[in-house]
Parts: C-alpha cells; structure tokens; sequence
C-alpha cells in the first residue's frame, strides 16, 4: 500500500498538467486508429546446432476502423516487416546469385480488410457477423486469407458466444538451402475457433476457447536442411521433409478477476497434433492501476513446455521419409516475462482521450535460444 | 474434438443459469477486464508465440497459415 501511494503521488507530480477523466469503455465497432511497432531480436545460442538462427525483426502494424452507423463497422489493417534473418538471408542470397535476380527485398508486408456487423443495442441479447480478406507477400511465400465469424450474446449478455472460420490460400517459393529452386508449392489452412465468454460475477470472468486447424500442402521450411552423418567421419545435408497432412487442436482457459482496483488474469492452455507434437502453456498477468485507471503497469509471466515432433533430430543416421532439425519442432520448456505499461492522456489529435503503451518481454528456451522484443503502442478513439 | 463441443455446450448450457445484470457490471466494463484490452496487442504477442513454438493458437485464435514465420 505505501508503494502504490508514492507511486501514485510521483505520478500525479509527472501528469499534473493534465486533467483526470474516465477512461472509455471499448466498444468493439467504435472508431479507432492504432499503431504499432515492434523490434524483435533473437540470439541464438543453441536451437539448432545447424543453423545460425540471429534474427532481428521490425514490425509496424497501422489499423484504422471506421463506425458506419449503429450497427456496422469497416476497417483496414497494414502490417511491415524489415526482416534480418541468418537462415532466411543465406537462401534468398544462395538463390539471387543462382538465378542472377537482381532487387531487395528484406522482409514482408500484409493488409486486411474487414467488415462488422451487431445487432442494434436495443437487444440485449446482441447477434455479431464479421467478413474479413487478407493478402500477404514475403520473399518466399504468398498469402491470400478469407474468413468470417458468428457471435451471439445470451442472459443479458453475461454469455458471449463466438465462432471464427479462417482459410488460408498460400504458396511456398521452393529456394533451398542450397539456392537450388523448384515449382512453387501450394499450402492451405483452414482453421476454426469456438469460444465461450462468461461473466461469472460483477468482478470476474472466464474465456474458454478451442482452436482446430487443418494444414495440407509443403509444411515444411524449404531453405531448411538437416545433417545426415556418413560413416566414417563425413556429414552431408539433406532437405527438410515433413508430412503434407497437419492437424491441430488447441484448448485454452482464461480467467480475469478484479481486486479493487487492479485485477488479475490466469490462463492455461494444451495443443496437440498428429506430428505428435504437444505444447502446454500457463500465463498469470497482474494489471496494476492508479489514477483512476488511466496509467496501468502489467508485468506478466508465462510457461510453456513442447514435446517434440516424432520426425524431429539434431542429427540423423540415414535420410527418413520424414525429417526435421527445426528447433520450434523440438524438446524444450520456455519463460517468457515481461512488462507493459500504458497510459491514457489527452492528445492534440482528437477531442478524445488516447492510449500509450511500452512493453519489454524477455523469452528464454531450455535450448537456448533466446529472444526478447520491445512494443511502442498508440491507438486513439476518433 | 467431440470431447471439446461437449465441454463448451456444457459450459453455455451452465453459465445461462447465472447472470450479472447491466447495472452490476461497472467494473467489468472498464479496459483491464477485457480479454483484449487494446487493439493489435495480443495478436502481436500470439504472433511471436507461434513463430517459435511449435504450438498455434494458444490463448488465441489462428492455427496457422498467412506466414512464413522465418
């Protein structure tokens, strides 16, 4: 209590010149704009032995959603990425100097439109329909996404409902790692999400959700290889090689509970699929609030631990049918912690108050690959 | 798969029996209390989360697809 209140008191001396007032409810078809940036960095001190895995990555994401009228809702979403990738570099640079092609291009980019619809307010037990497309292209690989969603509020909307339904139509560009290049290859998704949100009491709720997807195509990274180790004392390196059939399902519970006025939300979570992969995650979050709820620091941590793939190896003996050395199809346990903190203040854009956030997380992998990356977010009601 | 449309069935069947009425609900409309409390931040984080683990989806929608992930 004696921190919060000096904390509280260096705070109001910081943002005194500014004047306390609520911080607006979200609505989820109200007029926004957010951006987002993020710098990811990975050092790779262990993963797989076979590949130099550093990367460093800068994200921008910019979304901007417009209201319509009472009950429908527009937005367009731009993401970019520049993108410095050790195993990523070498194909692209291996397979510019086979085919003499000429240009650069460091990374990636992605835009998505979609469209909400919810019944008037005047029902309370409120029906949602969303309609959403996608495109996306990176040096070896082109996106093409379709979905839509269905929700239903129940009991006053103490129940929410939700069904998501997303395809993916996407194309590998065969580079190997040897630079070698082959036909374009195709890879379809299809995901669907169900999900129950349930207000349990006026300070606490749950969210439970299941996710199962369907994978089929080139699932494997083409520039990937694996070592092959030859009697007596040679090695040679073979393509990756995974099976053309994923599936994959995951269970996830989430739970959010208010202490005066700071809350709490726990979560755990089990994936599995027929690679016989299996991960299990828990997370805890702590949203620490002064001053009305307008600054709100929230350290968080999370646990995640992975049982490998069947086909995965450091190293193998002889070529299989079906091989990988990916280290993220591999044995290891994660702690992810981090911190983020925003703050809601008047700006000279719009009338409106808006959001400020900074966030540091820090990830650590059991195989040592490490990786931490720090978030700059802004979004404003318009 | 069953197993789960059962489970989430179940727990909607439940959950109708109890309700929080509008004028209980003041603190549960306040941005903590949302499971995605600002636009763009958990979908960065399930971003990064399923670039290096194995698993898709967790604590989020999407199970895969849209990228190459590096």
């Amino acid at each position: 209590m004696l921190l919060r209140n000096q904390l509280a008191a260096l705070l109001t001396i910081i943002f005194s010149c500014h004047t306390l007032a609520a911080t607006p409810s979200p609505d989820e078809l109200d007029s926004l704009f957010a951006a987002r940036g993020i710098i990811y960095q990975q050092d790779d001190n262990g993963g797989n032995i076979n590949t130099n895995e550093d990367a460093t990555i800068y994200e921008g994401i910019l979304l901007f959603q417009k209201r319509l009228n009472d009950t429908n809702a527009a937005s367009i979403k731009a993401v970019g990425d520049i993108v410095t990738a050790a195993s990523y570099d070498d194909a692209r640079d291996k397979a510019e100097t086979v085919s003499a092609a000429t240009g650069y291009n460091p990374g990636r980019f992605n835009i998505e439109t979609r469209w909400k619809y919810r019944s008037s307010d005047l029902n309370s037990n409120r029906f949602g329909f969303n309609l959403h497309a996608s495109y996306g292209q990176e040096y070896a690989y082109r996106s093409t996404g379709y979905g839509f969603g269905l929700s239903q509020s129940l009991n006053e909307e103490s129940t929410q409902l939700s069904a998501q339904f997303q395809y993916f139509d996407d194309t590998v560009r065969m580079i190997r790692f040897d630079g070698s290049k082959e036909t374009d290859a195709p890879r379809d998704t299809f995901t669907s999400t169900l999900s129950l949100t349930q207000t349990l009491s006026p300070v606490s709720l749950f969210d439970l959700s299941w996710v199962h997807s369907k994978q089929t195509g080139m699932l494997a990274t083409s520039f990937n290889s694996v070592v092959i180790n030859l009697p007596p004392n040679s090695t040679q390196l073979e393509i990756e090689k995974a099976p053309d059939l994923r599936v994959r399902d995951t269970l996830s519970f989430r739970y959010k509970h208010a202490l005066g006025k700071d809350s709490v939300q726990l979560g755990a979570s089990t994936y599995r699929d027929d690679w016989n992969l299996q991960g299990h995650a828990i997370e805890a979050r702590y949203f620490y609030r002064i001053r009305e709820g307008r600054l709100t620091f929230e350290p968080s941590y999370r646990f995640y631990t992975q049982k490998s793939a069947d086909f995965y190896a450091k190293q193998f003996d002889a070529v299989k049918e079906y091989q990988t050395s990916d280290s993220d199809l591999g044995n290891f346990d994660g702690h992810s912690a981090g911190v983020l903190v925003s703050y809601w203040s008047s700006t000279w854009l719009t009338s409106q108050l808006s959001n400020y956030e900074i966030g540091f997380n820090y990830y650590q992998r059991s195989d040592n690959l490490d990786f931490y990356w720090l978030t700059l977010g802004w979004y404003t009601p318009l | 798969m069953k197993h789960c449309i059962l489970l989430i069935f179940t727990l909607a069947c439940i959950s109708g029996c109890t309700g929080v009425r509008f004028n209980e609900r003041e603190r549960l409309a306040e941005p903590d209390m949302s499971f995605s409390s600002s636009p763009l931040k958990s979908e960065i984080e399930a971003d990064v989360y399923s670039a290096r683990e194995g698993a898709a989806g967790v604590f989020s929608g999407g199970g895969g697809g849209g990228c190459g992930c590096y």
